[in-house]
């Protein structure tokens, strides 16, 4: 997925190389440490401001730690000495929740790229005159020096301010820490507990004095739990505007804004076959890559194994499938395949099939398309197919379950990734009433099953309601299931040789 | 003690006092460290503000923060280590 982007504008292209669309945003006149965090520095067009301060604000367990964590520890991993204080928690706690993120800071420490200092103020300190924070600005400048620091998060300052009983001294002590972080000219992250919702202002002039404010956020929506980050301020810089989900997974903090990947659509590629001959000649020689396609149709029509199809004949032609099933098991869905004469068992001994089952509520939409996309890097597949995005909507509200799907495509079509969703229409099909979720103007091939009666029996059909790309047969074919897989009726051979055959056929705008 | 910084400054001077009004004749040693010159020091004892007053006593440690310029405090909490501060015998 993305790598940390030093120091250059933020490119929204992951595809890699110059993005014209970088170009798009004003142009960036302050200097920034770039925070090596996932999606963050996109965001924040560039990264955290140099030798200025930034705020992180959030409620507790909301992330702000590993956040100051972080843009520490992947500064020190590129060679930047860097500071982390806390007045919260021991630093051996520290180094061991570092390490179930999958960070050794210790080997950093080591190497002097990281120090972590664990001042805790006295308890029961008796206050017997005026005092000021000079002793922890010693601290901090002796081991700034000692390691060449520049780059400090300090965690809780909360707590620290906590000494003071005087709001007015409070502010005071603080500006006093800013001037002494701006003269050193280190780029500081302060992190401060603060609840959002009820805005206790207790800190409200912690947010004139930085540059640069994010407010995290956990909250719980129809009953999963989602992060969330918002750029409240950032002086002196554009800024993307949003709350922007994200997830703390082995490796670190990571988002995903909507808009990154929909500015680097891969185009379709060439027309590829199916597997299924009849569907071939529907569609004018297959279906392309890098298009999005959905089968629609009442339960047991027919789509996983049309979808099964699909996977059998891309893993034979050696490449990788990723099957994300959110109604059955791995084991029934191959057995069951079985009976229509669809043997998915060699691709999935091979490695070229992946099944994964997913519970659509045991997490928030977020996390399942961050896990996917990551999936479906690390595996390397060149198809995807989700089996059903009807179960989607158990993921939370309708909401992030759109804009799942749309990043689920976003994200495929910015990888260059055949993606084969199929729905599951509830209702007796009427009418072509089945996008609930608003998708299907972001969708390349539709086909709907449906069943009809004809004389006297109940018979499947298929039919290609639309397919961008390709020139397709508007008519009704009718299809049945043997133990032969499926045969699709009168939709004639495909011949290579018709008139626009080889599927260039009529391409729509894109 | 913070170098030359007022509140600092003002500490010394207030310490100079209190010991000489209030602990001539006991066993009492005072320690100078300037976290500016020595901050490992204070790391080590978890000194944050200045200036900060470490007292040992038999009775334990206390941290008294400040100038000291409220001396009533500064005896009470040596008092609370076990340190008795000779009251001075007020001449009418």
């Amino acid at each position: 997925m993305g790598q940390a982007e030093a120091g250059s504008p933020a490119s929204p292209s992951r595809a890699g190389g110059d993005s014209p669309h970088a170009k798009r945003y004003t142009t960036i006149d302050i200097p920034k440490e770039p925070t090596g965090i996932q999606g963050l520095d996109w965001v924040l067009q560039g990264g955290f401001p140099r030798g200025r301060v930034t705020l992180v604000c959030g409620g507790p367990g909301s992330g702000k730690t590993v956040l100051g964590m972080e843009f520490i520890y992947r500064g020190a991993e590129q060679g930047m000495p860097g500071m982390f204080v806390s007045f919260e928690e021991e630093a051996v706690s520290l180094r061991r929740n570092a390490l179930s993120l999958g960070w050794d800071l210790q080997r950093l420490e080591k190497q002097n790229l990281l120090g972590l200092l664990d001042p805790m103020p006295r308890p029961g300190s008796v206050p017997a005159g005026e005092f000021s924070l000079h002793g922890l600005a010693a601290i901090l400048a002796g081991k700034a020096e000692e390691l060449g620091v520049c780059r400090i998060a300090i965690d809780a300052i909360d707590v620290l301010l906590r000494l003071f009983k005087d709001p007015i001294q409070e502010r005071e002590e603080l500006h006093f820490l800013h001037a002494w972080l701006l003269k050193k000219g280190m780029t500081a992250v302060l992190t401060v507990k603060r609840d959002g919702a009820n805005g206790t202002d207790q800190y409200g002039f912690l947010d004139y004095m930085a540059d640069c404010v994010l407010m995290l956020d956990q909250r719980i929506t129809t009953q999963i739990s989602t992060r969330r980050v918002r750029v409240l301020k950032y002086r002196g810089s554009g800024f993307g505007r949003n709350e922007y989900p994200f997830i703390i997974e082995d490796g670190g903090i990571n988002l995903l804004p909507v808009s990154e990947a929909e500015l680097s659509y891969q185009p379709m590629g060439p027309t590829v076959p199916s597997g299924l001959p009849g569907l071939d000649s529907i569609l004018n020689g297959g279906y392309r890559r890098n298009s999005t396609l959905l089968i629609s149709g009442a339960p047991g029509i027919g789509k996983t194994t049309i979808a099964s199809c699909f996977v059998r004949e891309a893993c034979s032609r050696g490449e990788r499938v990723l099957y994300i099933n959110l109604e059955e098991s791995e084991e029934s869905m191959v057995q069951c395949m079985l009976s229509p004469g669809v043997d998915l068992r060699p691709a999935l001994e091979q490695g070229a099939l992946v099944i994964r089952t997913l519970m659509p509520e045991s997490m928030g939409a977020e996390e399942h398309l961050i896990r996917i996309l990551r999936e479906l890097d690390s595996f390397g597949a060149s198809h995807l197919v989700i089996d059903a995005v009807s179960a989607c909507k158990r993921m939370g509200s309708k909401q992030s379950t759109f804009e799942f799907l749309l990043r689920i495509i976003y994200g495929c079509k910015d990888r260059g990734v055949t993606c084969l969703f199929t729905n599951q229409e509830t209702l007796p099909a009427q009418s072509m009433e089945f996008d609930e979720f608003g998708i299907l103007s972001m969708i390349d091939t539709v086909l709907v099953l449906r069943y009809e009666e004809r004389d006297g029996s109940l018979q499947r059909s298929i039919l290609a309601v639309k397919s961008r790309g390709n020139r397709h047969s508007t008519r009704r074919h009718h299809f049945t299931i043997g133990d032969q897989g499926i045969e699709i009726h009168d939709a004639g051979p495909f011949d290579p040789n018709r008139p626009g055959g080889s599927g260039l056929g009529e391409s729509h705008a894109r | 003690m913070a170098g030359e910084e007022p509140n600092s400054v003002m500490a010394r001077e207030n310490m100079r006092r209190i010991s000489s009004e209030h602990l001539t004749g006991q066993d009492a040693c005072i320690e100078i460290i300037d976290v500016f010159q020595d901050y490992r020091t204070a790391l080590e004892y978890d000194i944050l503000v200045t200036p900060a007053l470490l007292a040992s006593g038999p009775g334990g440690e206390v941290v008294i923060l400040g100038n000291l310029r409220e001396t009533e405090k500064v005896l009470a909490a040596l008092r609370s280590v076990g340190i008795q501060p000779r009251i001075p015998q007020q001449c009418h």
